[in-house]
């Protein structure tokens, strides 16, 4: 069962994935990623990963999201044109992209999985990570919160005064 | 000892917020005294690092470390913001709106950096490295109505969030691989399993991120665009402060993290260095802009830089830091100048700085020091530290490397004596003398004795820098 799940949830994700970047409608792109998106969170609850799962579906599915079709709806993006096609950047981005295919599938293969032991990636445990081990990066995740709200203030008023 | 240790930082982050929440309650008109307060506030806590604020140690479960090297880079990082903030007080005239947000920014900026000097841990490289990298976003495109600030900010942040994304890539294989985020697990990984596979490509993708951010070739695309079109203060931060913090992260991890796998960094980032020593420097011969062509010169002087670095000796990294102290009196120097000289003539083309030795003594006087000083002409701070630099290299019997660095200290002799020469050889377009402030003149006037002090009297610095570079080496 969990084999079959997992080949469902990454073929599926596989598809959609290149669905994003084949359509020719921005919107159509932007609804793929979502569902892109659910189907790597149906990765996470594979690995147990609850929280990350939720997280994944709630904030990326969600948020982020709905606020990439706001901006694609607002601009008012027609359906991309038809570009010539170009043998020469085509083969290139193939080989490119093959190489760094075969290397990772290198470091794969004998890839030790030591993460992958006896992490939970229950809410609780999250949590007990983010207020004791990595206590200060959160906090000055704060702040880097603090300075991205005033930024976007400024960058966005209508009127400047 | 935890919280006690991070005294300067937070003393920062809440004398940006202390800028903010008075920038809401200040007229218009009255918004510079902001950056009074600011500088005021950043020379008070400089200060509170040399006589009592800093309290050595490592905290955090091992995630943040204070040693002399940490120190060094956090008054390295301070001095800068200092004059950057002076330096914006007499840019403020340009700035349509949110002159009390760009001081606040500013300081933001510098509590980043600051954080920077301590990480010894991939989760708070990240966090303290973006803090950073964000403002400059924001700080970047803050001439918003004015297309080149905008089409940097763009770039800037495209190319950025790109070196981001290769950051995050490396720190999963790596956590992959060792199970933990901590320098000092990487290198007990690397120590018992060598360097291969998976941990070796998240080291190279850690890398790379990294040299977007010191902008060493090939990730330096972005620079000359973005120094080009971002407000000048702003350039001058990325300049000194940016490239510094990139630094600072560099050496924590290469010596925290990447020590057992030293021979295959060393031989990486001697190659690295001379492309960018070569690419900066002959790039920057046909500019016409002078924000460019200092963009250009960052390249050059963060191959020196990764020179001192590829030495990987305490004296290489002496050095690298006795340069970047250097580097930011000079280089500030030169900013100083462009700001001063915009306001009067409205742009940055070097073709206007022809005949201002008659327009403006000082102005010309200080471009010249500083220019001479980033050519590394005695007896300037910037020659001491290339001097520092190549005796370093030298001693590690890498030749071939000297003699990249020293042909890009002659190409790099042309292209800033050009405007030396257009300054006190040329025709002026026009007559009329340039007025400078009386902060600007202070400021030009500190800068310059620095400049000249540093290299004659370098032996504190020396001192001091060399000190640091033992405690990280050993």
């Amino acid at each position: 069962m969990h084999d079959q799940l997992f080949w469902f949830f990454s073929i599926a994700m596989l598809l959609s994935g290149l669905l994003v970047i084949l359509s020719r409608n921005p919107v159509n792109s932007a609804m793929f990623l979502v569902v892109a998106m659910c189907f790597m969170a149906g990765l996470f609850v594979l690995l147990e990963a609850h929280f990350l799962a939720i997280i994944q579906i709630l904030v990326y599915a969600g948020a982020v999201m709905v606020l990439f079709l706001f901006v694609i709806m607002f601009l008012d993006l027609k359906a991309e044109r038809r570009r010539r096609f170009r043998i020469l950047t085509f083969g290139g981005g193939i080989i490119v992209a093959a190489a760094f295919m075969v290397k990772v599938h290198d470091v794969v293969e004998d890839m030790p999985l030591v993460a992958a032991k006896g992490v939970a990636g229950t809410t609780e445990a999250v949590g007990r990570l983010l207020f004791t081990r990595y206590l200060l990066p959160f906090e000055v995740a704060s702040l880097l919160l603090l300075v991205a709200v005033v930024g976007v203030v400024l960058l966005s008023k209508r009127d400047l005064k | 000892m935890n919280l006690s240790s991070l005294k300067l930082e937070m003393a920062t982050a809440g004398l940006g917020m202390l800028v903010l929440m008075l920038g809401a309650f200040t007229r218009r008109d009255d918004k510079r005294f902001l950056g009074a307060i600011s500088a005021i506030g950043l020379t008070a806590i400089l200060a509170w690092s040399v006589c009592c604020g800093a309290v050595m140690g490592v905290g955090f479960d091992g995630m943040w470390v204070n040693d002399a090297m940490a120190l060094f880079f956090k008054r390295l990082f301070l001095i800068a913001t200092i004059l950057v903030t002076v330096m914006s007080a007499g840019f403020a005239g340009k700035i349509e709106s949110g002159v009390g947000e760009f001081f606040a920014l500013i300081l933001f900026a510098c509590t980043g950096m600051m954080l920077t000097a301590s990480v010894n841990d991939f989760v708070m490289l990240f966090v303290s490295l973006e803090t950073v990298t964000i403002t400059f976003y924001i700080l970047t495109s803050y001439l918003r109505r004015q297309v080149p600030s905008l089409e940097a900010g763009v770039k800037y942040l495209i190319l950025g969030a790109l070196s981001s994304a290769f950051l995050v890539y490396g720190i999963t294989f790596i956590y992959g691989a060792t199970g933990g985020t901590s320098f000092s697990g990487l290198a007990e990984f690397l120590k018992v399993n060598g360097a291969g596979g998976l941990v070796l490509l998240g080291v190279m993708l850690v890398l790379a991120g990294l040299g977007f951010k010191v902008a060493s070739v090939p990730f330096h695309i972005w620079v000359p665009d973005v120094y080009q079109g971002a407000p000048t203060p702003v350039t001058a931060f990325l300049a000194v402060g940016s490239k510094a913090a990139g630094f600072a992260l560099l050496l924590r991890l290469l010596y925290g993290g990447l020590l057992p796998m030293k021979a295959t960094w060393v031989a990486l980032i001697a190659v690295l260095a001379a492309l960018t020593i070569l690419y900066g420097n002959l790039a920057a011969i046909p500019q016409k802009n002078i924000k460019r062509l200092l963009g250009y010169s960052s390249i050059s002087h963060a191959g020196f830089l990764l020179l001192g670095v590829a030495a990987a000796t305490a004296f290489g990294t002496g050095a690298a830091l006795f340069y970047l102290f250097a580097y930011v009196f000079t280089n500030l120097g030169a900013f100083l100048v462009i700001v001063c000289m915009a306001n009067a003539t409205a742009d940055d083309e070097i073709a206007s700085y022809a005949g201002l030795a008659r327009r403006s003594p000082l102005l010309a006087a200080a471009m010249t020091v500083a220019l001479v000083s980033l050519a590394g002409v005695p007896p300037m701070a910037g020659f001491f530290a290339k001097f520092l630099i190549f005796s370093a290299v030298i001693g590690q019997q890498l030749w071939w490397l000297a003699a990249v660095g020293a042909v890009g200290v002659v190409a790099s002799l042309y292209y800033y004596l050009g405007v030396v020469k257009a300054m006190y050889w040329q025709e002026p377009r026009q007559e009329a003398a340039i007025a400078v402030g009386l902060t600007m003149k202070v400021a030009l006037w500190f800068v310059m004795a620095a400049t000249l002090a540093i290299g004659v009297f370098q032996g504190p610095v020396v001192e001091w820098a060399f000190e640091a570079a033992r405690e990280l080496v050993k």
